[in-house]
């Protein structure tokens, strides 16, 4: 994201929409909407377990993309969703080691069967996790907990397997959807676009109808591997501005997700002091 | 409801969020298990609602009119007056639609909705699905007391109950409901054996599952018939972790419960 808040992909893909954006934007301000999709969560250790330091492993990420239809129910494309968690692992290796020269293991899950299926069972329960940390910590007030927004103890339980198999003292976990737009979506929005310009033009107030692809959403938490307790916890969300299959554009929405962590985490690092 | 129009307004996103993002793991998991009262009715409004944070986030990066911000604003406003609330709960409450009570325990949230009180205060009301509660969120773990009335068609199975089922064949029947679900997958029942609540006969399941996506749950089932109403206890968490972590929780509130005198 750039720092006028227009996406570098947007403009690239759409210069011409640049004075609508900012228009919108301009708009989107005056109507009072909060977006909160930057502001991460933590524990009360959190700090605490930072001044002692962490050595932090990855934990292969989660990443699935769909394709958007014009009509109908989106498709899970697995090739796509594997470029897509390359981009987003290399991404993450580099904000992260980028901003505190920090080297971050990825765990590997051939170790053994039980730390596979140990992995397997937290990444499907981090899902559950994430969900439920980003409702009820970023939702709505109706369904805010504020028990959680003052003491944030989210949970994995105990994950005796990956710590043994990591030797780390924490483990990101990270989980990503996208949805991309097929050709017959973006003609579709195509069309809805030089209408509403046409009305406009025409005298009318209509709303622009913007093409764009689907949303992106990424839930990250750096996860205690004694407790299992999520020390740091962000969901990032884009509206149709990023695409997770390619590198530069996954790159930026990677930072914004993992970035306030990779702010936050210590220079020292027992994988670091290892490596040659 | 506000979300449900901005999904009308825009389904792509409801369907694309609603299904295959957050509201799909929501319904994968606390409603496929069950299909009971407590269903998409209740919780399709909560994964709305987080597709209309999504669409906050969108609407800021997206060319809408101020007109069309101001009626989605609008429509939000208006919308609130009946949305699930949650609330923080403790000590006993009382259901008179249900016929029950119990003791909610420390740090628990209630699921309600919100209703317009006098003045345009803000107010809570019981929902239809009875007492639902949850510490972390519902995908996490609930625990759930209402009653059904015998002749209440069963969502996926064909069985229903009867007022001459014994408390072994109303579990069955309720097992079967649960087995019947698209959604289930990998059912495992630990036990089906008889059971008293507040001294009445019943029976208790316990049985494990996932979901499509693999994930792992495990249900504590308490049930009884009285008079025209099956009554349900239940306690359904993460099989990780948070099963057996809250597992004494939903024990002590079971102790609590009640019914209330003329509830049957």
């Amino acid at each position: 994201m750039s720092p006028d808040g227009v996406s570098r992909t947007a403009k690239r893909q759409a210069p011409w929409m640049i004075p609508l954006l900012a228009a919108a934007l301009l708009f989107g301000s005056s109507a009072s909407i909060v977006n909160a999709a930057s502001s991460y969560r933590a524990s009360p250790q959190f700090e605490e377990r930072l001044r002692s330091g962490l050595t932090v492993a990855l934990v292969p990420s989660l990443v699935n993309v769909y394709q958007l239809p014009a009509g109908g129910q989106p498709e899970l494309v697995d090739e796509w969703s594997e470029i897509a968690r390359s981009n987003v692992d290399g991404a993450i290796r580099k904000q992260l080691q980028s901003v505190r020269a920090l080297t971050l293991p990825e765990l590997d899950p051939k170790i053994s069967e039980m730390v596979r299926v140990e992995m397997e069972d937290a990444r499907v329960l981090f899902r559950a996790v994430a969900l439920s940390a980003a409702v009820h910590t970023y939702g709505y007030p109706n369904i805010l907990f504020e028990t959680k927004l003052k003491h944030f103890d989210y949970t994995l339980g105990p994950l005796p397997q990956l710590a043994e198999a990591s030797g780390a003292d924490a483990l990101l976990f990270v989980h990503a959807v996208d949805y991309i737009s097929s050709e017959s979506r973006k003609a579709l929005q195509t069309t809805g676009v030089l209408l509403s310009v046409g009305l406009t033009v025409l005298g009318g107030a209509g709303p622009f109808v913007v093409p764009r692809g689907g949303p992106t959403v990424m839930w990250a938490a750096l996860v205690d591997v004694r407790t299992g307790d999520l020390l740091w916890f962000n969901r990032h969300v884009s509206g149709g501005i990023h695409d997770l299959r390619d590198p530069a554009s996954a790159e930026p929405f990677v930072a914004d997700a993992v970035g306030p962590l990779a702010q936050k985490l210590p220079i020292r690092n027992r994988g670091t002091e290892q490596d040659p | 409801m506000i979300s449900r129009r901005i999904s009308l307004d825009r389904s792509w996103v409801f369907e694309s969020l609603d299904e295959r993002l957050e509201a799909v793991r929501c319904k994968g998991v606390s409603l496929a298990p069950s299909r009971t009262p407590l269903s998409d009715r209740m919780l399709e409004p909560i994964c709305a609602h987080i597709e209309a944070l999504r669409e906050e986030t969108s609407m800021k990066r997206n060319c809408l009119t101020l007109a069309t911000c101001l009626s989605m604003l609008g429509l939000l406003l208006a919308g609130c007056v009946s949305t699930p609330v949650y609330v923080p709960a403790t000590g006993s409450v009382s259901l008179p639609d249900h016929g029950l009570q119990v003791t909610i325990p420390d740090g628990w949230h209630r699921l309600m909705r919100a209703a317009a009180g006098q003045g345009g205060a803000r107010e809570t009301a019981e929902i239809p699905e009875g007492l639902v509660l949850t510490r972390d969120g519902l995908l996490l773990q609930q625990i759930r007391a209402q009653r059904v009335a015998v002749d209440e068609k069963l969502q996926f199975t064909k069985r229903g109950f009867d007022m001459k089922l014994s408390p072994h064949e109303v579990a069955e029947v309720e097992l079967d409901d649960h087995r019947s679900n698209p959604g289930i997958f990998n059912l495992t029942v630990e036990e089906n054996a008889p059971a008293t609540i507040d001294g009445r006969q019943g029976f208790r399941l316990i049985y494990t599952w996932t979901t499509k996506d693999g994930y792992r749950l495990k249900r504590i089932h308490f049930g009884f018939m009285e008079g025209k109403w099956v009554y349900r206890l239940i306690y359904q968490a993460a099989a990780r972790h948070y099963f057996d972590r809250d597992l004494p929780v939903f024990d002590r509130l079971r102790e609590s419960f009640r019914l209330l005198a003329k509830a049957a």
